[in-house]
């Protein structure tokens, strides 16, 4: 008998008030793999998290975590999860270590040891009282709560959100300890080069609707990236057209660029000028969909890897 | 449920809790301190105060027909009818709406529920924890009473004191059981807390009402405040069970509303 999936998403609908919800997302998420989940701020993320974890009643279709409908069952649910949600609250009044091992005894305890190890890895200082944090450190104690379980899944709303560009690198680097270990992350992000540094496959939400679910490999071959070169001298703007590359803007010294895919091409063709300038810009999730979307029909497929 | 969420909850309650237990069994204290002395000394005052007074306003205060002179009277009178009542209210509505609305509002409600302990487990932690704070207000209320009556050389029997304390708390429970089922209702605490102290006054208009105008006698029944009588537990040494049955009743109507209410609802701040 085949083992449960960590998550499954069956034509998962939930519409509440007059906030946009989300409308028939199919997802599976296998065992073991680092599941990204992006979109824009207000695409539908928080809300689908919120049904898994049982805060949302589905309007219809179905949530499961490892086999177990997330509203039904919260309580069993959670014992296999650990969370972070994206706009992170605490008990103000407890000092960092007294919230994180009362955390840890309404989860039927963890390891000895492990909270100190994962806050050490993370620099955050347990005696501090939470009222006193800065929102980075707030959210660091919020992923030692949600790692310190060792559960098989963690599911994490913005985790990097408020951590400066070092901690970051840490935190995804504990990320991979956890699927080395046989765990199973979805984390939701908006950020689309934090989401292509770690995870195996990606969904893209966007106006509650699932865009696209592809392996973040193919997401990096066929992303556009944008690109302002400026010359030492002034060069035929017409010799960079095609090969994938789109000219946005034009002058005898500069261009600005879009190319889609492999950039090797482009860069040979960059070696035969004498470059004064060049900068890449990350192009933002609106302009992803954009050029990567449009005007091709959406790539949704069912995320049955 | 989970006794440790119970637990760090009366922890974190816990200056509140000593705070409104302590000034309950301080007044308790003062105020049979203050009776011996008064019926000691101005029994005839007294008495004759009791015909000038406005009948109305002696049931404004929840003490119309109450005998001044006697203990029970007089400690109803002068506190359990009507300030103790604002104590206890006040603080069981205080706990019931920061229990589930402001957790929802200030969104640590998120992180919590998404524990092993279910919806149904945080909730009624939460009970658990408003029960043993409500029991330690009402137990200190009757010890100020007892030290009160001690240092005056006073005797009163034993059932007194176990009377006084369960209608008091099967008082304080009612309150608190509709306490959670707004809370349970609501998104904020602001408009949870509103809704419980406008039902609480309702009850007492309604009592006032009730005792007030002969037409509306009837109605008496459908008020908190008219099963509520601490003096006959503190002159009869004995309360009427059905009162017990109501406000129990009110109370396990209330959370158990409460409970469901807060299992079936979309939690989202």
């Amino acid at each position: 008998m085949p083992q449960p999936l960590p998550i499954l998403l069956d034509r998962l609908t939930k519409t509440y008030g007059t906030t946009r919800g989300v409308r028939d997302i199919d997802l599976t998420v296998e065992r073991g793999e680092i599941f990204g989940f992006l979109g824009p701020n207000g695409a539908g993320k928080t809300t689908t998290i919120r049904v898994l974890i049982g805060l949302l009643r589905p309007t219809s279709g179905d949530a499961r975590i490892f086999g177990r409908d997330c509203w039904s069952w919260p309580g069993r649910v959670h014992r296999d999860v650990g969370f972070i949600p994206g706009d992170l609250r605490l008990y103000e009044q407890l000092g960092v270590m007294e919230f994180l091992r009362f955390m840890a005894r309404l989860h039927g305890g963890v390891r000895r040891g492990r909270i100190e190890g994962v806050a050490e890895r993370l620099g955050l200082d347990t005696r501090r009282p939470i009222k006193h944090l800065s929102k980075g450190n707030r959210q660091k104690v919020g992923l030692v709560q949600a790692l310190m379980h060792d559960a098989p899944l963690l599911i994490l709303d913005e985790p990097s959100a408020g951590l400066d560009p070092l901690m970051e690198v840490v935190f995804l680097q504990l990320l991979r300890e956890e699927r080395s270990a046989g765990r199973t992350i979805f984390l939701s992000s908006h950020n689309l080069s934090e989401v292509e540094r770690i995870c195996d496959r990606v969904a893209i939400i966007r106006d509650g609707r699932l865009v696209a679910v592809e392996q973040v490999e193919a997401l990096k071959a066929n992303r556009v990236r944008e690109m302002t070169v400026t010359f030492q001298q002034p060069i035929d703007p017409g010799a960079f057209e095609g090969r994938g590359i789109v000219l946005l803007e034009r002058s005898d010294r500069r261009i600005r660029i879009s190319v889609r895919g492999d950039v090797n091409p482009l860069i040979r063709l960059l070696a035969r000028y004498d470059i004064q300038d060049l900068t890449f810009s990350e192009p933002s999730l609106e302009e992803i969909f954009l050029h990567y979307y449009q005007p091709a029909p959406v790539s949704k497929q069912r995320a049955t890897a | 449920m989970s006794w440790t969420l119970t637990l760090k909850v009366l922890k974190l309650q816990a200056q509140a809790i000593f705070s409104y237990a302590f000034g309950a069994a301080f007044y308790s204290a003062l105020i049979v301190v203050l009776f011996q002395r008064v019926v000691e000394q101005h029994k005839g005052f007294l008495n004759q105060y009791l015909t000038v007074v406005p009948k109305a306003l002696l049931r404004a205060f929840n003490i119309g027909g109450t005998d001044l002179t006697s203990f029970g009277g007089f400690v109803g009178a002068e506190y359990l009818s009507f300030i103790w009542v604002v104590i206890i209210a006040a603080f069981a509505i205080a706990f019931t709406s920061g229990a589930l609305a402001k957790e929802l509002e200030e969104g640590t409600l998120e992180l919590i529920l998404a524990y092993p302990l279910g919806r149904l487990g945080f909730f009624f932690s939460k009970v658990a924890a408003l029960i043993i704070a409500l029991a330690v207000i009402v137990l200190a209320t009757v010890i100020g009473i007892w030290l009160g009556a001690v240092s005056q050389h006073l005797s009163i029997g034993g059932s007194a004191y176990v009377a006084v304390a369960a209608i008091g708390l099967a008082f304080a429970l009612a309150i608190a059981g509709y306490g959670f089922l707004f809370s349970a209702l609501a998104s904020e605490r602001g408009p949870a807390a509103l809704a419980a102290a406008g039902l609480t006054l309702v009850f007492y208009l309604v009592n006032f009402a009730a005792q007030t105008w002969d037409a509306l006698k009837g109605l008496s029944r459908l008020s908190l405040f008219h099963y509520y009588a601490p003096k006959d537990a503190l002159n009869l040494g004995r309360v009427d069970g059905l009162a017990i049955a109501v406000l129990l009743g009110v109370a396990i109507a209330g959370t158990l509303g409460g409970a469901v209410v807060f299992r079936v609802r979309d939690l989202s701040p």
